[in-house]
């Protein structure tokens, strides 16, 4: 999704009000993603994702705004309150096939591997950050809305968590 | 331009002019850029990413089919018991425990019925035109006249 998308759920919500099952149809794969990477583990992931979309079902009568935001928010605060409950274990990266594949594709298969499993040793708040804005593609200022915070401290929090990531991957190399 | 400047520029991802010059001049600084490009770039494809199917565990599976074992063994060496028959107990309606004052019902008894008294013989006496005869006729009311 890129940055633009994030607007237009909201046009959408100002001319008629969608219900459930149009919003989960619109918004699962982007919140199941974004668990995913918050948590590292997709049994995890889908058991958030099955807790925001409760919780969308109970406030529904009382979401105002933009869906996406709202959704963005909840699956963060649910992944950190998952992630402070168990110690996530991150899964390795599946082949989807067995060809022989090229250098650079292998290599960026474990530098995703390692960033997966880098995601996990950082802060709720850096974790968030980088997820929304270096996965999701959001803008800076879209990842403040979400996450409730001043743009500049998303910007000192993605920074702080590229760096963690850099140090994790050479690290591991 | 320092080193850390020109850090803080290359995990912001936006670098300015004297830092595109300082990064041809520092191997190191020039390395650590390339490295983040490199995780951006591959942070930002987990977004395409076809997610993992969750994956099915095999142990709970692999203790359901080890108890279904058990008890596909237990049962055959367990003696056959024959069940008892299981007496069905009618629950007592909820009026009949409440204490409710119960007016005696005077039975009114059936009186035996009198015996009827022996019927005594109807005696009838006919005068004939001999004083000296006079017969008797003693009639049973059971058994019919009797001639005496």
């Amino acid at each position: 999704m890129h940055a633009g998308e994030l607007t237009l759920p909201i046009r959408v919500a100002a001319e008629s009000q969608p219900n459930f099952e149009e919003l989960m149809a619109a918004h699962q794969q982007r919140v199941l993603r974004t668990a995913y990477r918050l948590l590292g583990r997709m049994e995890d992931a889908q058991d958030a994702a099955q807790e925001v979309f409760l919780r969308l079902l109970r406030n529904m009568d009382r979401l105002d705004g933009d869906p996406a935001a709202w959704l963005y928010r909840v699956t963060v605060n649910v992944c950190n309150d998952q992630f402070r409950r168990k110690l996530v274990v991150v899964d390795a990266p599946e082949r989807a096939d067995q060809q022989p594949r090229a250098d650079h594709l292998i290599e960026m298969d474990e530098r995703k591997a390692l960033l997966m499993a880098g995601l996990a040793t950082l802060a709720e708040r850096e974790r968030a950050a980088v997820v929304l804005r270096d996965i999701e593609g959001l803008t800076t200022r879209e990842v403040a809305v979400i996450l409730g915070v001043e743009e500049v401290t998303v910007r000192s929090q993605i920074c702080g968590a590229r760096m963690k990531l850099a140090k994790y991957v050479r690290g591991a190399r | 331009m320092t080193c850390s400047e020109c850090q803080v520029q290359i995990f912001d991802g936006q670098l300015d002019r004297d830092a595109v010059v300082h990064l041809t001049a520092c191997d190191d600084c020039h390395e650590l850029d390339r490295e983040v490009r490199l995780n951006a770039s591959a942070l930002a494809s987990m977004r395409e990413d076809v997610l993992p199917v969750r994956r099915a565990r095999r142990w709970p599976w692999m203790v359901a089919v080890a108890a279904a074992a058990l008890m596909l063994v237990w049962s055959n060496t367990k003696p056959v018991v024959v069940p008892q028959p299981v007496a069905v107990v009618q629950p007592e309606p909820v009026a009949a425990a409440l204490p409710v004052p119960v007016k005696p019902v005077r039975v009114r008894r059936a009186r035996p019925a009198n015996p009827a008294p022996p019927a005594e013989p109807l005696l009838v006496k006919f005068f004939s035109d001999d004083p000296d005869v006079v017969i008797y006729w003693l009639v049973d009311p059971v058994q019919g006249e009797q001639a005496l």
